[in-house]
């Protein structure tokens, strides 16, 4: 093999626009290494992770320039069937990304498909599964799997031809520390295989130690270029400054202790809980919550999966009925009803969340002081999309939409469920901002996240679950 | 987006017609659910009226996703199928069958894109899911015969059905027609309001 | 992995089988010894509950035949009530056989057996999504009503009397582009891992016929048999 992956002065023009989205990237990858591609959204990451396993531009059509290889294969010119043995790929979103609803037949999906034959597959799908630990995952169905197990289980299956080459594209996006963790061990069992591993983040402190090479992707050029050392040294700042997140995560954990709610009852507190217990009947997932969050003031929730964040959300904004003890507004007792009048819960899919044909018409529903329309629209960077289809607009400018429309319903409890998953620096800045903005209409704002930048930043004080 | 300039289907585009069907056959099993509570028996003739006033709009969709041949006969056949599975007469899967092709016919006589003729399209396509109810109209002679056999008049009964048949069919007909028309027309507005607005299409 | 249980091809059978019982004239002994074969099934596979709630459909619909029909006078109501009692009386063992073999056939075995019956990949591969898809719109579903719960709208039974087009609208359209997103997403994926190579798929779910499959044709066929040799009327 000559070539494991070449770019030669590689552009990429989508369909129907007037520029390119890649500019001239040169890039060269031996056998074995392990690289980074990062940058700021629209950078032109995905594009050319697309590039390199073949989706583009045969699928997602436009026009390549220059002379594009992977694995001797030739971008524009080899079927995407050519790539399916030699180039292995993992996705972003755990929820679409599986064809099938089972483990077992999930990680048989790509032996089947090449026509091996059944007893070679059963004992592969043992083989691999005890080699990246995911075999007690065999018997389950992926529908009730969390995310991370998920994302697990589409790592394996991506080996399961035992590829050259595997891309990662952001697969952490929505993971928790824990879940992150294991996805490192994976990644460096298959890179001590001699596997070439390619790897697209935003969150970069789990790299460390596995990457080799570190490249930053700007408006469609590579415009800087690391070895593993170099980048190490690079500083939080220095990194910030290049729109990355942090490496060093430790001084934003110190900060995290930091804002720990040491006392838990506070006489001023908006919203509070007095032993409060929230789960199911069967089932309580957390017991004796004696919480309290101020008004105007931004409350982290955090913790790992699985420890009640969710439950504890549904539970606040009235979506789920306690088990025992009582939700306090203003110290006085609130029904659930009452909660829901109060609350909005901003999902992290906003394709759930939209449901008219303009920002303006979206932003009126159910508003009660329609009148601040354009105050609004303007605070929120709104205004040039009011006639806009929600649907049309990106993430972060969705997001913004839905905010707009829970403070114009005169909501007073605001709480974010994982905001900035899959943002990079700057939107989470961006959205940090936002945040303190917030606070200056004294709502009652709870943020749910794993980002642990956000909270050590832009949160005032933090509530740790532990399992 | 992910359209190919191929005039034959490609594998993509059978995995969304997979996700629209999967839609349609929902709304199909919420309009069953809905007319069973009307007349018990009887009513369930009229699933195909409430499901083409609901899911005017994933026709649609699926026709602006995939606008080739094939895509609604697919559609129309996979329904057939489920007919069999259910344990439903037989002839049922046939029609359903032959209907959606005429109406995967029709839709590509006019392109896929004009408005009018996927409308006309649609209605053809409405009346797919009848095939259940044919026996019920056109060999209600199982019934007769019991009933024969308990002592009724024969001529009586062959009238009692002959008119109620009759009668069913022509309501079934028509309002077939009319909800699908009906819901043909919001499903394009939706589209035009929604996914056109939003560049989905 | 081998399928326990029946094979879901004999399901299939069984299912067909009810739909050429519809074509024939059974006396009442006959009808009832094909019932109870049919429903035989949910018994040995633990699910007594929808076996014996068939068995009182039967009964209900058996004894209103008999001793309610002679008695309806009206046209409408005797189209109705025979259709009730006799027509689906008919129709109940094909509707036996699909139930038992929707509840106890995985989707993984659904897609096996449409492969090994060389089902062809115009139709297989947009079965399969349909298959996968239904618990995805289900969460689907969960999540917009919630968002609908907080935004107030469609919460009440009254919303949807009021506003039936509006509130139907407000679930559809999210429902909709979210579940075109999924395909996209979807298709990326799968063409990953190979779906559209030539040549031929294995499976790795393998259908196995057994002496309780041949069993449990041969005694669907038993009142076919009886009925034709008019040993019993």
């Amino acid at each position: 093999m000559t070539r494991m992956i070449q770019s030669n002065a590689v552009s990429f023009q989508y369909l129907h626009t007037t520029e390119a989205f890649l500019k001239d990237i040169n890039i060269n990858v031996n056998k074995g290494e392990c690289i980074l591609i990062c940058g700021a959204s629209g950078s032109g990451k995905s594009t050319y992770s697309r590039i390199l396993n073949g989706i583009s531009p045969a699928y997602i059509e436009g026009e390549l320039s220059g002379e594009h290889f992977t694995a001797d294969l030739r971008a524009g010119e080899s079927e995407i069937e050519e790539y399916v043995p030699k180039v292995g790929s993992v996705f972003q979103n755990p929820k679409t990304q599986h064809f099938t609803v089972d483990a077992m037949s999930e990680l048989a999906f790509p032996l089947e498909n090449t026509g091996v034959d059944p007893e070679i597959i059963r004992e592969k799908i043992i083989e691999k599964s005890e080699a990246l630990e995911v075999d007690h995952l065999l018997d389950r169905n992926l529908f009730e799997m969390s995310g991370g197990e998920k994302q697990q289980i589409a790592f394996v299956a991506a080996n399961m031809l035992e590829p050259i080459i595997l891309i990662l594209d952001e697969v952490t996006s929505n993971l928790d520390q824990e879940a992150i963790e294991r996805i490192r061990n994976m990644v460096l069992k298959l890179k001590a295989t001699g596997q070439t591993i390619i790897i697209f983040e935003h969150r970069l402190a789990w790299t460390r130690g596995i990457v080799d090479r570190y490249l930053l992707f700007d408006d469609g050029k590579i415009k800087k270029e690391w070895s593993a050392d170099e980048f190490n040294q690079l500083t939080n700042d220095q990194l910030h400054d290049l729109g990355l997140r942090s490496m060093d995560l430790d001084a934003h954990r110190e900060q995290i202790q930091l804002k720990l709610k040491a006392s838990n009852n506070s006489a001023n507190a908006k919203l509070s809980t007095k032993n409060l217990a929230v789960g199911y009947l069967d089932h309580k997932v957390l017991n004796n919550l004696d919480l309290s969050f101020n008004a105007g003031e931004v409350t982290g929730l955090l913790g790992p999966n699985g420890t009640g964040k969710s439950t504890l959300a549904n539970t606040l904004s009235g979506l789920q009925e306690s088990i025992t003890g009582q939700i306090l507004w203003d110290n006085k007792v609130v029904s659930k009803k009452e909660l829901i009048q109060k609350s909005y819960l901003v999902m992290q899919d906003m394709n759930y969340q939209l449901f008219s044909d303009s920002v303006e018409n979206e932003i009126l529903l159910g508003a009660k002081h329609p009148e601040y329309l354009d105050d609004l629209l303007n605070a929120l960077n709104l205004s040039e999309f009011r006639d806009r289809h929600p649907m049309s607009l990106s993430e972060g400018q969705k997001q913004r939409v839905v905010i707009a429309s829970a403070l114009l319903s005169g909501k007073e409890i605001i709480i974010f469920d994982e905001p900035t998953s899959g943002l990079d620096y700057e939107h989470m800045e961006r959205f940090g901002n936002l945040l303190s903005d917030l606070k200056k209409s004294k709502n009652v704002i709870i943020v749910i996240t794993h980002d642990e930048e956000l909270a050590s930043k832009w949160c005032d004080s933090i509530i740790q679950l532990k399992k | 987006m992910l359209e190919s300039k191929k005039k034959k289907i490609q594998l993509k585009e059978h995995i969304s017609i997979g996700v629209y069907t999967a839609i349609y056959f929902i709304i199909c099993a919420l309009a069953a659910g809905l007319t069973v509570l009307i007349i018990p028996g009887y009513s369930y003739a009229f699933i195909p009226v409430i499901t083409s006033l609901l899911a005017g709009t994933i026709y649609m969709l699926m026709v602006a996703k995939v606008p080739k041949f094939g895509a609604i006969s697919i559609m129309g056949s996979i329904m057939g199928i489920f007919f069999l599975i259910v344990g439903r007469f037989p002839g049922a899967t046939v029609i359903a069958i032959v209907i959606s092709i005429l109406a995967d016919v029709i839709a590509y006589l006019f392109k896929y894109r004009n408005k009018v003729g996927v409308l006309f399209s649609y209605i053809i396509f409405s009346y797919s899911l009848i095939g259940p109810v044919v026996p019920m109209i056109f060999f209600p002679s199982f019934y007769q015969d019991q009933l024969i056999e308990q002592g009724r008049d024969a001529a009586y009964i062959e009238g009692v059905f002959q008119s109620v048949s009759e009668y069913t069919l022509i309501i079934l007909v028509v309002s077939i027609l009319i909800m699908s028309v009906i819901g043909g027309v919001f499903g394009q507005r939706m589209m035009k309001k929604h996914f056109e607005k939003a560049g989905i299409v | 992995m081998i399928v326990k249980g029946f094979d879901p091809r004999a399901k299939l059978l069984m299912i067909i089988l009810a739909a050429v019982y519809v074509t024939i004239d059974l006396s009442i002994l006959l009808e009832i010894s094909l019932i109870l074969i049919f429903i035989l099934p949910f018994f040995v596979s633990n699910l007594p509950l929808i076996g014996s709630s068939f068995f009182v459909i039967y009964v209900v619909q058996l004894l209103g035949s008999l001793y309610l029909l002679p008695y309806v006078e009206s046209p409408f109501f005797i189209y109705i009530v025979s259709f009730i009692f006799n027509g689906f009386r008919l129709l109940l063992p094909g509707i036996i056989a699909g139930t038992f073999a929707i509840k106890t056939t995985s989707v993984s075995e659904w897609v096996a057996t449409f492969k090994t019956l060389r089902v062809p990949n115009w139709l297989l591969i947009p079965i399969a999504v349909m298959l996968r898809f239904f618990p995805a719109v289900r969460e689907d579903y969960h999540h917009i009503r919630k968002a609908m719960a907080f935004r107030g709208i469609g919460t009440s039974a009254l919303d949807l009397l009021k506003k039936p087009a509006t509130t139907f609208e407000y679930i559809l359209i999210p429902l909709l582009m979210n579940a075109t997103q999924v395909a996209e997403d979807l298709t990326v994926s799968a063409l990953t891992k190979g779906l559209s190579l030539p040549g031929k798929h294995t499976t790795i779910v393998q259908l196995k016929w057994t002496v309780s499959d041949w069993l449990l044709i041969i005694a669907a066929l038993i009142p076919f048999i009886l009925n034709i040799g008019g040993t019993v009327s």
